[in-house]
């Protein structure tokens, strides 16, 4: 009895464990860093420098930055270099609107692309000028 | 005769260590997601009821949770309405999740505010509020961004501001711990693909 017990045990714990968490991939990603929401609901004008005061509040606000690749896909930023505690960081709130190159691990889960960013290798500055197309005056008076 | 007693005193134990090993291994798979704590974290807030919720007192199911305001002209009934299509999607599976609506406007979403909002949604949502320090935690924690705005032609003391918000759904785990995020945009369909993954093993990725 107590040996079928045992079975029984051992097998739901290796149900319940599965083959753990997916491993991660190693990546460079290049592209423009974006605020997620934004980005994502497709309000405002939500890239480049039209969109630049925005992305800035949010990400300060807290708020996932992303970097958004030229085939459109997003990488959601859960951490930037050594600052693990937040999503987001002075260093992100400084090179929203950039185009950058970044190293890091990625994660994927359910269709969304995660990023640990371990190095920023590339800042090209803010590239995507779309100010003069909705008569914004950029990065403030 | 012995035996089968033997038997049946033996079905509480063996029980007991089945879950006891389902948590350690749920425990021990969370501490090696490394997402499992990007997202989430400790609340207490009121409900549309008035009772007072936190994040423990929901521990043992999953919780769909979004964000938004009763205010809201567009994308916080959207949001819900699609919630509560995903859940009806995934049958009596769905009675897994907890639907949970919190606000970024506790000055105008009181309990009663929420009450009469949820009518026209799902109708096991849990409406949820709190003072302006309990919301700006669960926010912070949940890293959703709210921002109030008048629009044109609005004084500053005018009650029909808006509130930008983030509008992310956030599936928790049974132990309150982050398991996926849901964008915004994905459809009913989408929605409830990725729940019934979950809901059926109720455990992580």
């Amino acid at each position: 009895m107590m040996r079928r017990m045992f079975k029984i045990c051992t097998l739901a714990a290796l149900v319940a464990y599965g083959g753990g968490a997916a491993q991660a991939e190693r990546v460079r990603v290049t592209g423009e860093v974006v605020d997620t929401w934004c980005a994502l609901t497709g309000i405002m004008f939500a890239a480049g420098t039209a969109h630049h005061q925005c992305a800035v509040w949010c990400a300060a606000g807290g708020i996932p930055v992303s970097i958004k690749t030229s085939d459109g896909a997003y990488y959601v930023v859960l951490r930037i270099e050594d600052d693990d505690s937040s999503a987001t960081s002075d260093t992100f709130v400084k090179i929203q609107s950039h185009e950058v190159s970044v190293d890091g691990e990625l994660h994927e889960r359910d269709g969304v692309k995660y990023l640990f960013v371990s190095k920023v290798a590339d800042d090209k500055g803010v590239v995507n000028l779309t100010h003069s197309d909705f008569g914004i005056v950029p990065f403030g008076n | 005769m012995t035996r089968r007693r033997g038997m049946q005193r033996s079905i509480p134990v063996l029980t007991a260590l089945v879950a006891g090993l389902l948590l350690l291994t749920a425990s021990a798979r969370a501490n090696e997601d490394p997402l499992a704590k990007r997202f989430g974290g400790p609340f207490e807030l009121t409900a549309s009821s008035g009772q007072r919720v936190s994040d423990v007192s929901l521990h043992g199911r999953l919780l769909l949770i979004s964000f938004g305001y009763t205010h809201c002209p567009d994308i916080c009934p959207t949001t819900l309405v699609l919630m509560t299509e995903a859940l009806e999607k995934l049958g009596p599976s769905g009675d897994a999740i907890q639907p949970i609506f919190i606000t970024v406007d506790p000055q105008r979403d009181t309990p009663t505010q929420l009450a009469a909002f949820a009518r026209s949604f799902h109708p096991r949502l849990l409406m949820l509020t709190g003072t302006e320090t309990e919301i700006a935690s669960v926010a912070k924690a949940y890293r959703v961004h709210r921002h109030k705005f008048l629009f044109p032609g609005q004084s500053a003391t005018d009650v029909n501001y808006g509130v930008d918000h983030g509008s992310l759904m956030y599936l928790m785990g049974v132990d309150g711990r982050f398991l996926t995020l849901i964008p915004y945009g994905a459809t009913a369909e989408r929605i409830a693909e990725v729940l019934r993954r979950y809901a059926v093993t109720r455990a992580g990725p």
